[in-house]
């Protein structure tokens, strides 16, 4: 095959795979990134790094694992290069603190919405990290294969990370 | 279906939620020039710097038939070889990570950042080293008129060989300085890691 056709062939492999992830890439980023500008900025590194990286992926995982591990390997190199692991506090700007009594169901759905980002951003990394993969529906097999952790170590910081997810919004249990 | 999955599945619907922008704000075509542009660049700067003091040596050797600017510019073509094998040396083996997790990935980029810190250190011995060797060649040549173009130069240039290696320091300090930043939040990320 000539190089102009594996290029084309890269090129398509990766529109394919960017329609499909970009949502959760953009989503990924929002989760190390609380600054908007920043996020799509960083969306668009993870991007890159995507493409760079899918010629040399030869299906020894599932591509939504590989994606995953790409993006957040890009993603930790953007916040230490930055000098900092945790990124954000939540504010009162970030986190609404009784959406019950806004007027739209829409609105609402908004504010829980930006709210639970906000706690999420506020997590320590390693929470942030399994609970953003879990909220992809990564199961714990996929979560410990992205991370390079134990299975088993992958659901005890996945039930340690909901605890203070739980914590950070105020959900009592 | 256990409490705790309803309540996963209630953050699954808040955090799929937001889709609107993400469509607009990748795009594949941009990504791939960007992405093709960097390496073009990364490879065009190496290529122009080991370019610009080859040219250099050549030059200098072949300006006229003298010992002295013979052994300059072999001295600049045994300098651009000795960096170009540290720089080949320290960057071996850590171009991928050993695994394709996280983890693994957090564990190069540590010890990138050791080599940085390593190149940095290099980096200051041969910037005095050279800046050594230069001196003791002016020394040696001094009054003999090896190179009489650069009297013919304004009194201006001669800040070049003081703001030169400045630069080139305060550059490596400034590396340095950094490096030793991202390895501290690197180890600590590590340490998060190996918690569990």
């Amino acid at each position: 095959m000539g190089d102009d056709a594996r290029m084309g062939d890269d090129a398509r492999a990766f529109e394919r795979v960017l329609a499909e992830f970009a949502p959760a890439i953009r989503r990924l980023a929002g989760s190390y990134e609380p600054d908007s500008s920043r996020r799509d900025d960083l969306a668009q590194e993870i991007s890159i790094a995507l493409w760079r990286a899918l010629p040399g992926f030869r299906g020894d995982s599932s591509m939504r694992t590989f994606v995953f591990r790409i993006a957040h390997n890009r993603a930790l190199t953007h916040i230490w290069r930055r000098g900092r692991v945790r990124t954000t506090e939540v504010t009162e700007a970030s986190a609404v603190s009784d959406p019950a009594h806004s007027p739209h169901a829409r609105l609402e759905h908004d504010e829980r919405r930006q709210r639970l980002h906000a706690a999420i951003q506020s997590l320590p990394l390693v929470h942030r990290q399994v609970l953003v993969l879990a909220l992809e529906d990564l199961s714990h097999a996929e979560i410990a294969s992205v991370l390079g952790i134990r299975e088993n170590a992958a659901a005890v910081r996945l039930t340690r990370a909901r605890q203070a997810l739980r914590a950070t919004l105020g959900v009592a249990r | 279906m256990t409490m705790e999955d309803r309540e996963l599945e209630s953050w699954q619907a808040l955090w799929s939620a937001e889709d609107a922008g993400a469509r607009r704000a990748i795009n594949p075509a941009r990504i791939a020039a960007a992405g093709r542009r960097r390496l073009l660049i990364r490879l065009a700067l190496d290529g122009v710097v080991a370019a610009v003091w080859t040219a250099v040596a050549v030059v200098l050797i072949r300006l006229r038939p003298d010992p002295a600017l013979m052994l300059l510019g072999s001295g600049i073509l045994a300098f651009v070889a000795i960096a170009s094998a540290f720089s080949i040396w320290n960057s071996a083996g850590v171009w991928q990570p050993s695994g394709s997790s996280v983890r693994d990935f957090v564990i190069v980029s540590i010890e990138r950042r050791r080599r940085d810190l390593r190149a940095v250190r290099f980096g200051l011995w041969f910037a005095a080293i050279e800046t050594a060797l230069l001196a003791a060649w002016l020394v040696w040549t001094r009054g003999r008129s090896v190179l009489p173009e650069l009297s013919q130069l304004s009194g201006e240039w001669l800040v070049l060989p003081i703001a030169v290696p400045a630069a080139v320091v305060g550059w490596l300090l400034f590396l340095g300085r950094r490096a030793r930043r991202e390895l501290d939040t690197l180890e600590s990320a590590r340490t998060q890691f190996d918690e569990d």
